[in-house]
């Protein structure tokens, strides 16, 4: 298991490298001037030229992208050309945010998606089924924004229970992360039925049924367990998108998270920032995904890593 | 002239989502400076909590050129002039100079300091804390977008240059004497000297913190409130207990110890925000969001709050005067009678003044009344005549409409798209982000396009330069030039004699009217929304929030 994960690491450095290959082109690709949108758009073109020498942008593209590599190699993910800060203090000065948004969206989700999912998949092709199915199939199709909004107004303006928008304690966290359960539950709850109406015909759990397990038994020891997998996998690779920022329900709820860090660079052309984040987002998902991998084995003991 | 904003036209409801400099705003229709259902004597102390849509770029005055980095650095910083209070107050009077004269060729500045100024390090503000600072933005590498405005300073462009160690022009006779040499006199001097760029800065700080902390992290300044803190979430601005500033009862300013300016991008619920009582204002940084206005509007209790300030700006549809069919005048002047600007204006919940010249209502020069030759409105059946005068057959022509892809935009081009194609032109939308549109513009190649003007400071001659022939085509992107036209604004920017000056911008005025080069469309107007609880705000003509001069009742400080 050691070699795999180390053959797995070295695959994620050749991943992330293409990733800032792929992203600095993409950043220098757009056709505006990260100088104009630093200078202003009232600065004269003077202005606009000083800044260009000033953080190297006259440069040759390869040159600037070795220069990046250079500093991303010394684990120095540049300075702001907006903030003229860090970007890994921006980084880290968001992550508390969105670590703590990421995990109640997620946590809402599965505690919204897997009851259901396990309660469509044992009432299957019953008038309930059917129910609970086309809601998740409205919470799937409900924009972020627009739900956000709409539980905002009534429970935070109008009946003041909750803050309105932004960061803070677990008063703050409850909105966006129903916001986010409602929507993103769909997908777990279809998950998980499908998964299970498939487990629940296999000879296995005939066999189970046979030698007189209960009910409650089959269906958490034999069927969810195995069920799982593809929800697990799921669940992994959409922690790492959650921790890589929910651009929408940061946006929706004042959250200044590592996704609005993002969504703003995109707009002012901070490409440090945009490439620091891109990154990241790319590492959390590479992560995620072997941690996930290795999760298989000890919900499935069959599974071995060679 | 520096290059100032232009943008497109629909960016009048999204200012602050762009972080764009909006230098200065315009007069008020309702001219009180105090707001709110109780007036009296103001109370001390208590804190304020203010929504912004987007962080602020830059903490240095020689860099800070966007509304909301402006909106913290005046706070912090003290200029030698600024205006007196009160909405659309263009009047200059005294900051951190107690008194200033002009020579009699108007080239020679000299303004004697107040005593006992500081910096919050409590060392004193004197005439070479001024110097200092123009000498930053005249330091080539900082690239700070304010060294235009410097460039009549004299020696300004040899220290640019790099061939002289300091400005001859700018000398400190004693500690609280400053003398500004000009190359040639400036009649709007002063107001540019009111431009946070020129700020009072406490050089031995920024050599100890690096120019890179002080515009990101560090402040020292002499302003009413201190930097608190810092981060891209929110500003926390605390009151500076030695401030020079008194108000008429004696007390020292400012009121409020404290202002936290949170970054909260969606404006809608900035709105709810400020409905539920918890910010104190929505203004130039927290424009109430197209959404929410109508019910702003509609509600008694909202409706109250709102002041209502037209904006010196203006919105214009530009026509190049070099490239076919516009190279010809009488095409220009039929679609000053093709454009419908009152449709327009609705497209935008009514929010602007129809415009019928380049300089804004509340800016000295405005015509009141034009010449009937250049009175232009809505008339389609005229616009036909004169195309048909001209010798062009629209249905021939395909015209190529260029804009930034702001919000509300495209709702503006189609209209005008479809305001010409009832003429029979056939209309291709050009719509792109703020840079390609420049790009465009500023090489003079688009042959119509929509953008704004915003003022650097209230003077008809920062929107009238825009007709130079010298500015094409960066600001001039209508590659307009008359001869006559640019010798009336030569003369405008240099003599000092107030009504010989507005009779050269009317001459100018009803001559770029008759030549066309701009459909002129609307000025904006910008609602505000304060608090009843909130008093002593208003609109100031060039800068932002006047800050030290707001207090509140008791019992509404933010928690």
């Amino acid at each position: 298991m050691f070699g795999y994960v180390i053959r797995r690491l070295g695959g994620a450095v050749v991943s992330l490298w293409g990733v800032t290959v792929i992203t600095f082109i993409i950043a220098y690709a757009v056709p505006a001037d990260p100088a104009r949108t630093i200078a202003g758009p009232k600065a004269p073109p003077s202005v606009i030229h000083q800044i260009r020498v000033n953080l190297g942008l006259n440069l040759p593209l390869p040159v600037q992208y070795w220069h990046y590599l250079v500093r991303l190699v010394h684990g120095n993910l540049g300075t702001s050309y907006v903030y003229h800060l860090p970007v890994a203090h921006m980084i880290m000065q968001r992550a508390g945010a969105t670590i703590e948004l990421a995990f109640g969206c997620w946590i809402a989700e599965l505690v919204i998606g897997i009851p259901l999912g396990i309660y469509t998949a044992l009432h299957a092709r019953k008038i309930s089924d059917y129910l609970v199915s086309a809601i998740a199939l409205i919470g799937i199709s409900l924009p972020v924004f627009w739900l956000g909004l709409e539980l905002m107004y009534y429970f935070a303006f109008q009946l003041s229970w909750f803050p309105l928008g932004g960061y803070g304690g677990i008063r703050h966290l409850i909105l966006p992360s129903i916001t986010y359960g409602i929507t993103g539950a769909a997908i777990y709850i279809r998950l998980l039925k499908a998964q299970m109406l498939e487990v629940l015909n296999q000879d296995y759990t005939r066999t189970a049924r046979a030698k007189g397990a209960t009910d409650r038994r089959v269906v958490l020891r034999h069927v969810l367990r195995n069920a799982l997998i593809p929800v697990v996998t799921f669940g992994g690779i959409d922690i790492g998108f959650l921790l890589a920022g929910v651009v929408l329900i940061e946006a929706t709820f004042n959250w200044n998270g590592l996704g609005m860090l993002a969504y703003q660079a995109v707009q002012q052309l901070d490409i440090p920032v945009i490439m620091g984040t891109v990154i990241l987002i790319a590492m959390l998902v590479v992560l995620f995904n072997l941690f996930v991998d290795l999760l298989y084995g000890v919900i499935d003991p069959r599974i071995r890593y060679d | 002239m520096a290059k100032s904003w232009k943008k497109g036209l629909g960016a009048v409801t999204s200012i602050s989502a762009l972080g764009l400099l909006l230098a200065g705003c315009g007069a008020a229709t309702n001219n009180s400076t105090t707001t709110g259902g109780t007036s009296g004597k103001p109370s001390m102390g208590g804190s304020i909590l203010l929504d912004e849509t987007q962080g602020l770029k830059d903490l240095d005055p020689a860099l800070s050129y966007d509304t909301q980095s402006d909106e913290v650095v005046e706070q912090l910083y003290d200029q030698l002039v600024t205006y007196a209070p009160g909405t659309n107050s263009a009047k200059i009077v005294g900051m951190a100079a107690k008194k200033w004269s002009v020579s009699k060729d108007g080239k020679t500045y000299t303004f004697h300091l107040r005593s006992g100024m500081k910096f919050w390090n409590n060392k004193p503000v004197t005439a070479q804390s001024f110097i200092a600072e123009f000498q930053r933005v005249a330091t080539k590498n900082l690239g700070s977008g304010g060294e235009y405005f410097i460039h009549n300073i004299v020696g300004e462009q040899q220290f640019y240059k790099g061939q002289a160690k300091t400005i001859s022009g700018l000398t400190a006779p004693d500690k609280l004497t400053l003398k500004i040499q000009l190359t040639a006199p400036n009649p709007a001097e002063l107001k540019v000297l009111a431009m946070p760029f020129f700020s009072a800065v406490e050089p031995s700080y920024i050599s100890q913190v690096g120019n890179k902390a002080f515009d990101s992290t560090k402040a020292m300044g002499s302003g009413a409130f201190k930097l608190g803190s810092i981060n891209s979430s929110q500003v926390v601005l605390n009151r500076n207990p030695n401030y020079w500033l008194k108000d008429q009862y004696g007390n020292q300013l400012p009121y409020l110890n404290q202002v936290t300016i949170r970054v909260n991008s969606n404006a809608q619920v900035d709105a709810l925000n400020f409905q539920k009582g918890t910010t104190a204002w929505l203004g130039m940084q927290q424009t109430i969001p197209s959404s929410a206005f109508p019910e702003f509007e509609a509600k008694a209790n909202l409706k109250k709050d709102l002041q209502k300030v037209s904006q010196n700006s203006i919105f214009y549809l530009g026509l190049n005067t070099k490239i076919a069919p516009f190279n010809n005048k009488t095409v220009r002047q039929a679609m000053e009678y093709a454009i419908d600007k009152k449709a327009i204006i609705k497209l935008y919940n009514g929010r602007g003044i129809v415009a019928n010249q380049p300089l804004p209502p509340n800016m000295p020069g405005y015509m009141k009344s034009l010449p009937s030759s250049i009175q232009y409105s809505y008339n389609p059946s005229k616009a036909k005549a004169l195309l048909k005068q001209a010798g062009v057959d629209p249905t021939k022509i395909t015209l190529k409409l260029y804009s930034s892809n702001q919000p509300d935009q495209l709702k503006e081009d189609q209209s005008i798209q479809s305001n010409l194609q009832d003429l029979g032109f056939t209309v291709q939308i050009k719509s792109t982000t703020w840079g390609p549109f420049l790009d465009v513009t500023e090489k003079g190649t688009a042959q119509m396009f929509c953008t704004g003007w915003f003022q650097d400071y209230p003077d008809p001659g920062d929107f009238m330069f825009l007709f130079q022939t010298d500015q094409a085509p960066t600001n001039n992107m209508t590659m307009y030039s008359n001869k006559q036209v640019d010798s009336w604004l030569k003369q405008a920017n240099t003599t000092s004699d107030k009504q010989k000056r507005l009779n050269l911008y009317d001459k100018a005025t009803v001559q770029v009217m008759k030549d066309a080069p701009w459909v002129p469309i609307y000025y904006p107007v910008t609602y505000y929304a304060i608090q009843p609880w909130v008093h002593g705000w208003y609109a100031p003509s060039a800068l932002m929030d006047p800050m030290a001069r707001v207090w509140i009742d008791k019992g509404h400080s933010a928690s």
